[in-house]
Parts: C-alpha cells; sequence; structure tokens
C-alpha cells in the first residue's frame, strides 16, 4: 500500500538552513536542491516549489547566494535549437556566515530540547 | 474550518506544450515587473521539464507526468503570492529607493521627509505625541528568549492584556518556541518592537508586527494588520496641483477639465505614491494600495500604514508649497520695490525732457519769427539751418517724451497687476476660487501715447467717465489722433476699439482698461523733412497760441513761401 500520508513542510528557518547546507558543497540548480532535500531525508521532508524559489529569491535579494544563468539542451535536440535556461545557485562569503550562525542557533535549539527531554520538566507556561 | 482554494488551473494535454501554456497562465497573475515574472517563468520552466523528465523514468505517460508536475507546485494563488512577496524589495532597499527619489522631488521634501524616513518607525520617533506617550514605555531586555517568552514578558510588564495571533506567527514561520536570536540590554519596549520586525522580516520575508493601543497589544503579522486596516480615504490635494499649475495661471479656469490640471494632479499622485510604500503600490505592481484622481481628491484604498505615509508625505509636500510660495511672493514685492524706483526716476526724467521739448519749442517758434524778420536772404538762410537743427532736437526730445511716458504706463500697468493677483491669492492656500488672473479691480485706467499728461488715473468713484472725457483729462490728444482700447478679460486683452471715429467718444471707459493714444502725424514717427512745411507748422502754432494775429500769420506764411523759393530750398507752394 503506497505512503500516502502528508509530508512535514520544512518551516521557513529550517528550509533556510537545509538550502544553505545543501549549497555548501557545490552550486545546484532549484530542482536538484528539491531533489536532493527529498532523498537526503528519505522522503521526510517536503520542500515544494512555491516554498523553495521564494525561498532562494529571498536568499539571493540579501547575498546569501550569487547566481548563474545556463543554458539547457533537451536530450537529441538539433545542434542549432534553442534550450531552457537553468538558474544556478552558490553559496556567497555572507551566506557561508549566514550558514554557520544557522547551525549554531539550531543546535542551541536541539541541546535545549535535549535538556528538557533529559532533565526535569521546566515550570511556566508559554503565552 | 473549510477553507475555499483556488485550484491550479488544470494543464491542458491537448496542447501542443502544455507546461508553456500553464507558465502562460501562471505568470499573467504574478503582477510584477515584466523582467520579474521572466525569470520566474524560465526558472519554473526548468523545473517542471525536469520534474517531467524525472517521472517519466517512472513509466507514466507524457500527459500524467505534467499534470503531476504541475500538481506539485500547489495552489496556483498562494504559489503567486509566495514568488510576490518574496519578490517585493527589502526594507533597506525601499528606504534607499524612496531617498533618491527625493532629489527629483525638490530640496524641501528631501529635508523634511528625511527627518521623517530616516529611522524606522518614523511617526514614532518624529511625532511630539508618539514621544511623549513612550515616555513611559516599559523596559524589556531578551537574553535568549523564545517568542513565547517574549511575549509573556511583554504581558507581565504591561498593564494591558496581550493577543498573539499564533495562527498567522506560524505562517510565517514563528512558533511559540521558535527563538528569536535576539540578546538586548533592556530598552524600551517600542525599539524592541521595531528589532522584532526587522528580525522577522530578514528572516522569514516577513516582519511580525506590534500595535499598540490604551486596550490592548496585538501581535500578528504585517499582512494581517494590512488587511484588516485597509480603507479608503479621500484627500484634498487642490493646492499642490495649482501650484504645479503655476499660480494664477489661465490652467486655473475650467480646472479639472484641462490636461495641465490633470497633468499636474497625477505628477502629486505620482509623488505620493514614490513617498509612500512605492512597490506597495498597483502602479508599480504592488497589490496594496491603489489610489484614483476625481478633479482634485485623490481616493486612496489602502492599510492604516499606508495612509500614514501618504498623510506625512502630503504634510511634506504642503510645506514645501507654502515656501515656494512664499519665496514667490517675497520675489514679487521685491519686483515691486524696483519698479517704484524705475517709476520714480522715470518720472523726473519726463520732468525734464518735458521742460526740455517746451524750451525746444518755444526757440523753434520765436527763430521762425525771428527768421520772418530778418533783414537779409543771409541771415535768413542762416537762421533758417539753425532752425533746422532746433527742430531736429525738439523732435528727439518730443520722442524720447513719448518713449518715458510709455515706460512709466508700462510699469504702473505691472504694478497694478501684480497687486490684483496678490489680493486675490490666500498667503497659505490656494482653496479659494480665483478671479480672472488680469482683471484690475482697483479702478484704475491707463493712458499712454500722444497726450500731455499720460499715466494712470483713477476713475470717479460715483459717475461713469467716457473715452472723450478721459482724453480730455489727460490733456486733450492732437487732432485726427486715433485711440485704441484695450480691455482685460478671461482671454487677456481684448481690443474693443480700434481707431477714433465720430462714435468713439460714447465709449464708457471702465476699470483696467489700457487707452493708446496715437497723433496722426507723430513727430515720434517721422519728423517732417520740409523745412517750408515746418515754418509753417510753427507759423500756425503761433496762430493758435494767439501771439500773432491771422493777418500777420498771413502776411509770414506768404514770406517763408517767398523766401524759400528765392533760396531755392525745397517746399511745397
Amino acid at each position: 500500500m503506497p505512503d500516502t500520508a502528508p509530508k512535514p513542510a520544512l518551516k521557513q528557518d529550517q528550509a533556510e538552513l537545509v538550502v544553505l547546507a545543501l549549497l555548501r558543497d557545490e552550486p545546484k540548480y532549484g530542482y536538484a536542491i528539491s531533489r536532493e532535500v527529498q532523498a537526503r531525508s528519505d522522503g521526510a521532508f517536503r520542500l515544494t516549489p512555491g516554498a523553495l524559489y521564494p525561498l532562494l529569491t529571498r536568499l539571493e535579494k540579501q547575498g546569501f547566494v550569487l547566481t548563474q544563468w545556463e543554458e539547457v539542451k533537451a536530450q537529441g535536440a538539433e545542434p542549432d535549437a534553442g534550450g531552457r535556461r537553468r538558474k544556478w545557485y552558490r553559496l556567497s562569503a555572507k551566506g557561508t556566515r549566514r550558514l554557520d550562525q544557522r547551525i549554531e542557533a539550531h543546535r542551541t535549539f536541539t541541546r535545549l530540547i535535549d535538556g528538557f527531554i533529559e532533565g526535569p520538566a521546566p515550570r511556566g507556561a508559554t503565552a | 474550518m473549510m477553507k475555499t482554494r483556488t485550484r491550479t488551473p488544470s494543464v491542458d494535454p491537448s496542447a501542443r506544450d502544455p507546461i508553456g501554456s500553464w507558465l502562460d497562465v501562471f505568470v499573467g497573475l504574478l503582477d510584477l515587473p515584466r523582467e520579474q515574472k521572466k525569470t520566474i517563468r524560465d526558472e519554473l520552466d526548468d523545473h517542471l521539464r525536469s520534474r517531467v523528465d524525472d517521472l517519466l523514468i517512472t513509466g507514466i505517460t507524457e500527459s500524467e507526468a505534467t499534470q503531476r508536475a504541475v500538481g506539485e507546485l500547489g495552489e496556483t494563488a498562494e504559489l503567486a503570492r509566495s514568488f510576490r512577496a518574496a519578490a517585493q524589495p527589502h526594507q533597506t532597499r525601499r528606504l534607499i529607493m524612496t531617498a533618491s527619489l527625493f532629489t527629483v522631488i525638490g530640496a524641501g521634501i528631501v529635508l523634511g521627509t528625511a527627518t521623517l524616513t530616516g529611522i524606522q518607525p518614523a511617526a514614532q520617533q518624529s511625532h511630539p505625541i508618539a514621544a511623549a506617550a513612550h515616555a513611559d514605555a516599559p523596559l524589556i531586555a531578551i537574553r535568549g528568549e523564545t517568542y513565547a517568552g517574549l511575549f509573556q514578558l511583554m504581558r507581565a510588564q504591561s498593564d494591558r492584556p496581550v493577543l498573539v495571533h499564533w495562527d498567522r506567527l506560524e505562517e510565517i514561520g514563528v512558533n511559540p518556541d521558535t527563538p528569536i536570536g535576539l540578546d538586548v540590554d533592556p530598552l524600551p519596549s517600542y525599539v524592541v518592537h521595531r528589532l522584532l520586525r526587522e528580525v522577522t522580516e530578514n528572516a522569514a520575508g516577513e516582519p511580525l508586527d506590534v500595535h499598540v493601543s490604551d486596550e490592548l497589544i496585538e501581535v500578528s503579522t504585517r499582512s494581517h494588520f494590512d488587511k484588516r486596516t485597509r480603507e479608503m480615504r479621500s484627500y484634498d490635494v487642490r493646492e499642490l496641483v495649482e501650484l504645479r499649475c503655476g499660480i494664477g495661471a489661465d490652467a486655473l479656469v475650467g480646472r479639472g477639465e484641462s490636461s495641465e490640471w490633470r497633468g499636474a494632479a497625477e505628477g502629486v499622485y505620482e509623488s505620493i505614491v514614490m513617498l509612500a510604500e512605492p512597490d506597495l503600490w498597483a502602479e508599480t505592481g504592488g497589490d496594496l494600495a491603489r489610489g484614483q484622481l476625481i478633479g482634485a481628491t485623490l481616493m486612496i484604498d489602502a492599510p492604516a500604514r499606508i495612509h500614514e505615509r501618504v498623510e506625512a508625505a502630503l504634510a511634506v509636500m504642503r510645506e514645501d508649497a507654502d515656501r515656494t510660495r512664499r519665496l514667490a511672493r517675497q520675489q514679487v514685492e521685491h519686483g515691486d520695490i524696483e519698479r517704484h524706483k524705475r517709476i520714480k526716476e522715470a518720472r523726473a526724467e519726463l520732468d525734464e525732457l518735458a521742460a526740455r521739448y517746451a524750451h525746444l519749442r518755444a526757440r523753434c517758434d520765436r527763430m521762425v519769427f525771428e527768421h520772418d524778420g530778418a533783414p537779409n536772404v543771409d541771415i535768413a538762410q542762416t537762421l533758417m539751418a539753425e532752425l533746422t537743427v532746433l527742430e531736429v532736437e525738439r523732435d528727439l526730445a518730443q520722442r524720447r517724451v513719448h518713449r518715458v511716458s510709455g515706460l512709466i504706463v508700462d510699469l504702473e500697468s505691472e504694478l497694478q497687476k501684480f497687486s490684483s493677483q496678490r489680493a486675490h491669492t490666500p498667503a497659505t492656500s490656494g482653496r479659494g476660487a480665483s478671479a480672472p488672473a488680469q482683471a484690475d479691480l482697483t479702478g484704475n485706467v491707463y493712458v499712454r501715447g500722444d497726450v500731455a499728461r499720460p499715466g494712470v488715473y483713477q476713475l470717479p468713484g460715483t459717475g461713469e467717465l467716457d473715452l472723450a472725457r478721459l482724453i480730455s483729462a489727460v490733456g486733450g490728444a492732437p487732432a485726427g489722433s486715433s485711440v485704441k482700447l484695450e480691455r482685460p478679460g478671461h482671454l487677456g486683452f481684448e481690443s474693443l476699439a480700434g481707431t477714433l471715429a465720430s462714435d468713439m467718444p460714447s465709449f464708457t471707459v471702465e476699470s483696467g482698461d489700457l487707452v493708446t493714444v496715437t497723433a496722426p502725424e507723430s513727430p515720434a514717427a517721422s519728423p517732417n523733412p520740409d523745412p517750408l512745411a515746418r515754418r509753417l507748422e510753427s507759423i500756425d502754432r503761433l496762430a493758435e497760441s494767439g501771439r500773432i494775429d491771422a493777418d500777420r500769420a498771413a502776411t509770414m506764411r506768404e514770406r517763408a513761401r517767398a523766401q524759400t523759393e528765392r533760396a531755392g530750398l525745397p517746399g511745397k507752394p
């Protein structure tokens, strides 16, 4: 029986962390990022195009990623036939610093959560 | 609760290029500049075709793969909204863009608006009432807080309830347990609110907003507040439009209909858009604010924060308009002083010239008399030569009298005109109806040309004055003179009378009329070159003045003719 349960969508800050981490090693284009998120989470995470591309646009505007266009031709296309355009993303120096901050914040958060799990139950309530 | 949502437009499998067709529909919904639309289209095109290629490997048909790839994009409206939100300029860039636009608007606006928008939130920092309200704002320190912790702190330090719209905040990735990522020493709450806006905008692309009222502190997303506070307001932009048209310009006649008025009004609207978050307006591809001009009223449908900016922009523009108007008035007043000075100088010169002209004219007449009694031809010819020189000098003097008197009339006319305009131009506002620009309501008429006393004359307060009496009052005009009467109207001066005719005196003179008298053979136009004719004219004047009787005048004319014939000088019999 196929798995039809909805996959959890990444929250904004989590999605940013994931995308920046994926771009740390090598440049990638949008669909490749989307595919890799799914592949590396064994299909647990879903980063829809509606969330991914606006996020990439924002990261580009904030200077965290740099972009470059490439012309891609379909397999078997004529040599002089026009191809489609593909946008590649790579991490900037500013983006690398941003990624480090994100990782640190995530680890702090996880450590705090772990503290709750492992330690005594905290007092107080949220607003 | 069930939500009604718009599904993704279905892909038409029969289309030659179903993905291209779907993208055409999608980018049509984006409401963004063409270049941005193209970028988004190209990237989605690559995504969809890459996805279809992957799906085809699983063995499904191309049509099915396309349907599925497009379906994975999610709801079209939501997708378009995400792209629009991401494509909007960052707040800092907006400020820079706005600041650069100020240079176009004018120095007054540059200074005024820099004060308003240099540091956010503008209204809170520059408005004295707001500043007073913040004087006792509670201090809040943030150390490793989550959002829930912060809001609990705000509630503890405030005497008002705190309402947090968590459902809205979660849409931008803010949950109760999300760390704020901000460590600050105790700061006034409004500063903390500002920092929160910046932090959330940087992290989530949309700022979290805190609205503080007397009853409640409310936290939600900016878009939520924008939606809730959106309303239509009207703004009177008449005075700004009138200033652009030019004070007292003819464009004021038939306002609201002339293209000049319309252009000026649109210019004002454009300035407002540029000064109030320009990228949010429909004109620039935004969807938060839109405006419509109805005559001199600007109707704006926008969230409250945009209205605040519109009001701030209008205040600065009105202040600048007042300053411009004051400057223009000062320049006119300075011009008045100059005109008064020049009139005084011209009057002194006119007196001098008139005296000289009278002296020369008397000398010429005397010389004719002496010439007439000359003992021999030689003396007569010498006298005649001297007379010729004198007459030329006399004619030149008369010409200068005319020129200077004309100058005086023109200067006084200008003075009256500007004085009249000022009297009908409000000091700080152009909202009132304006009188025809050149109407003279001071009861003056202007007389110039070949009259003894050209100048500005006050009409009698009670009775009417006809043209004949006016000419008489200014010292009369030479027989056969032509009189031109010009009357100011809505379309400028209208010439109401041409050359003097027998019925001319029946014309009633009105306030503001300009009367120009031209003698039939004005010396100013061409001095008579014939010495005999000039002598005969002098004899006529002597006779008219009563200095010689008619017999004596007849004798002198005979002699003049005889002497001219003897001397071989040209002359008509």
